[in-house]
């Protein structure tokens, strides 16, 4: 009886000891974190981040080696002070396009160097906001008992930032037993770097004024091996209307009254150049009709990535749909976003409706290729289609086309559900584009692209 | 008393619950003109009969061959919309084509009256009354088209076909896809007798 009770006994001092051991690992760990942490005082030494979130630290290093180059840092250290480029942040922005340095005086951040690269320029202004850098004070000075993070993308108007991100960093700052002292939260939202209205002031970092200040209305800095754009759908569809001549001629050479009066279909595919030639151009090939039939087919090969083909107005006695149909969007899916994804960049996927009602331009803005699309899903896809679009047809078998591109954009919302497919009208007369959305009441939302 | 007025308080009780349960168990009903959407379970009735002209065995001849279908009223359950199954009285059909030498061609008259590749879907009225039949044949790479149908005279034993190919852009993962001429089992426009 008293061995048993010993026994428990040690259990439960093995129990309280593991916890008590493990409980000061983590106070151990804390404190480590969040003791004010010694700031360097050289900014040209290299960086190493102690932000308590992920950076892109490759932006950051490329950002502080364009700067050594350029600046002069006795000027800087007597004009705004020292860059602690270890405390550099860029909330959430990993492709190379946004960070916020701060800058310290008598031991306390005083200003923001904001640093912004667009194409290959890099621009650095200035950024004097009190609660920011009230932030940066608390994230190098504070006692920090908690961080946290959330990210949000952007969903608002189409734009060359399309992909921006905003962050929203918190950081809870506790006491170390001091008097009077109040613990405190600090939270910051920062969604990247938004073009247009006024430029902010530009930070010098070389004091020549023949050097401009650097930032703002200059021409900025050049940016070492900036990484691959990758262009929104408006500015890939834009491209195609503004520098491919023969893009534009094989529109124009569908886009008439003659065609659209054809009892068939008529199109192109476009495809890669041929590898291993000399050949740099899109190559059109004729989508030929299937004998017998008014159906236009995608040429065989794995190099077309986009086509473009007409709807009639009339088809043996019916009114055809004058948007992509089940078996568009499968060629579209299965083909040439396949294709662009294999052969060359999956956002060169396109496909194009031509119509006497308007003109129609799929794109797709996901990451991977694999739909799963095969003949049941078509089947189902088509069944659906078929009498939801016979719903809408007026009593003389005709469509009004704002119900036709609602219930297309409703076919891809509750039917086909890929993201990534967006619809996009292509005004005939200006070229320019607007992406088709559906709000939540099922209205058709067009959003100009800019 | 108090006994009594119990039990006439429970009669009525249960004849609220009995209408309740009556009212909520009948679908709601629709006419056919109904193209619009309806509550879940609803039904979309033929209630003047206007598809029994069309039901029977119907024949033509097109490009020398022998064209047949057969045109029955369902009551079919249309559960394409997530959530939202509804009934309808629709027409099906189910064809067979035969050569100028009497052999088979096409032939679905064996499948079930809810799985046919001709399905109906609505009437049109200008300018002539014609219903319109959806084609889908999984057989030939989803092929698909639209069907419209009229009778031309008033006792109703003729029927104008007429056939919309809507299949649209095939691609080379689809069998027939080299095909001269592509799989075309149904006639383009044909007038058909009972």
């Amino acid at each position: 009886m008293l061995m048993k009770r010993k026994i428990h006994l040690t259990r439960l001092l093995l129990v309280i000891v593991t916890l008590l051991s493990m409980s000061s690992c983590v106070r151990d760990e804390l404190a480590a974190e969040s003791q004010p942490q010694v700031i360097s005082t050289n900014m040209s030494a290299k960086f190493a981040s102690r932000s308590f979130w992920k950076e892109d630290n490759i932006y950051i290093n490329k950002v502080q080696q364009v700067f050594l180059k350029v600046a002069n840092l006795e000027h800087v250290r007597t004009r705004y002070g020292e860059l602690n480029w270890d405390y550099a942040m860029t909330f959430g922005n990993f492709n190379e396009t946004y960070a916020l340095v701060p800058i310290i005086k008598d031991n306390k951040a005083v200003l923001l160097m904001e640093a912004v690269r667009i194409g290959n320029k890099l621009f650095l202004y200035e950024k004097n906001d009190e609660e920011m850098i009230a932030f940066f004070n608390a994230a190098m000075y504070g006692k920090i008992i908690h961080y946290d993070e959330t990210l949000s993308g952007n969903n608002g108007t189409l734009s060359k930032a399309l992909n921006y991100v905003c962050s929203t960093r918190t950081l809870s700052v506790g006491c170390d037993g001091e008097p009077g002292c109040v613990p405190y939260v600090k939270t910051e939202t920062v969604c990247g770097f938004q073009q247009g209205g006024t430029p902010p002031k530009g930070f010098d970092p070389s004091g020549d004024p023949d050097l401009g200040s650097g930032g703002g209305g200059d021409d900025g800095y050049e940016y070492p091996d900036p990484p691959d754009e990758i262009k929104d759908p408006c500015e890939k569809i834009k491209s195609k209307f503004t520098t491919d001549l023969k893009f534009k001629s094989k529109v124009a050479a569908i886009d008439k009254q003659e065609v659209f009066a054809y009892d068939h279909e008529m199109g192109f595919a476009a495809g890669y150049p041929p590898a291993n030639t000399t050949v740099t151009e899109t190559q059109y090939q004729p989508m030929e009709n299937m004998a017998g039939s008014h159906n236009v087919s995608l040429p065989d090969g794995d190099q077309y990535f986009g086509y473009m083909h007409s709807h009639n107005n009339f088809s043996d006695g019916g009114i055809p749909v004058k948007i992509f149909s089940p078996a568009d969007l499968a060629t579209f899916l299965t083909s040439c976003v396949a294709n662009a994804d294999a052969h060359g960049s999956i956002d060169d996927a396109y496909g194009m409706v031509i119509t006497s009602a308007g003109n129609y331009v799929l794109q797709y803005t996901g990451a991977t290729s694999g739909f799963g699309v095969g003949p049941n899903t078509i089947k189902y896809w088509k069944a659906w289609y078929g009498r939801q679009f016979k719903a809408i047809q007026n009593d003389d078998g005709g469509y009004d086309q704002d119900d036709v591109e609602k219930v297309f954009l409703r076919f891809l919302k509750e039917k086909v559900q890929i993201d990534g497919v967006e619809l996009y009208k292509v005004d005939k007369t200006t070229g320019k584009s607007s992406k088709l959305n559906l709000n939540s009441n099922n209205v058709v939302v067009p959003i100009p692209c800019s | 008393m108090f006994l009594k007025l119990n039990k006439n308080i429970m009669k009525k009780i249960f004849i609220l619950i009995t209408l309740h349960l009556i009212l909520f168990s009948c679908a709601q009903i629709y006419p056919l003109s109904t193209n619009t959407d309806v509550p879940t379970n609803a039904y979309i009735q033929d209630l003047n009969n206007e598809l029994i002209p069309y039901e029977g065995t119907w024949k033509g001849s097109w490009d020398n061959k022998t064209f047949f279908v057969t045109f029955k009223r369902i009551k079919k359950l249309l559960d394409h919309r997530e959530n939202n199954p509804y009934y309808k009285d629709v027409i099906v059909g189910k064809f067979k084509v035969l050569d100028s030498s009497g052999n088979i061609l096409y032939d679905n008259t064996n499948l079930a009256d809810n799985n046919t590749k001709i399905e109906g879907a609505r009437f049109f009225t200008i300018p002539n009354k014609r219903y319109v039949l959806l084609y889908l044949d999984p057989d030939i790479c989803n092929s698909s088209g639209d069907i419209f149908i009229s009778f031309t005279d008033s006792s109703n034993n003729t029927l104008d076909w007429k056939f919309m190919d809507t299949t649209d852009m095939i691609n080379p993962s689809c069998q027939y896809y080299s095909s001269n001429p592509f799989p075309q089992p149904l006639p383009k426009a044909i007038t058909l007798t009972k």
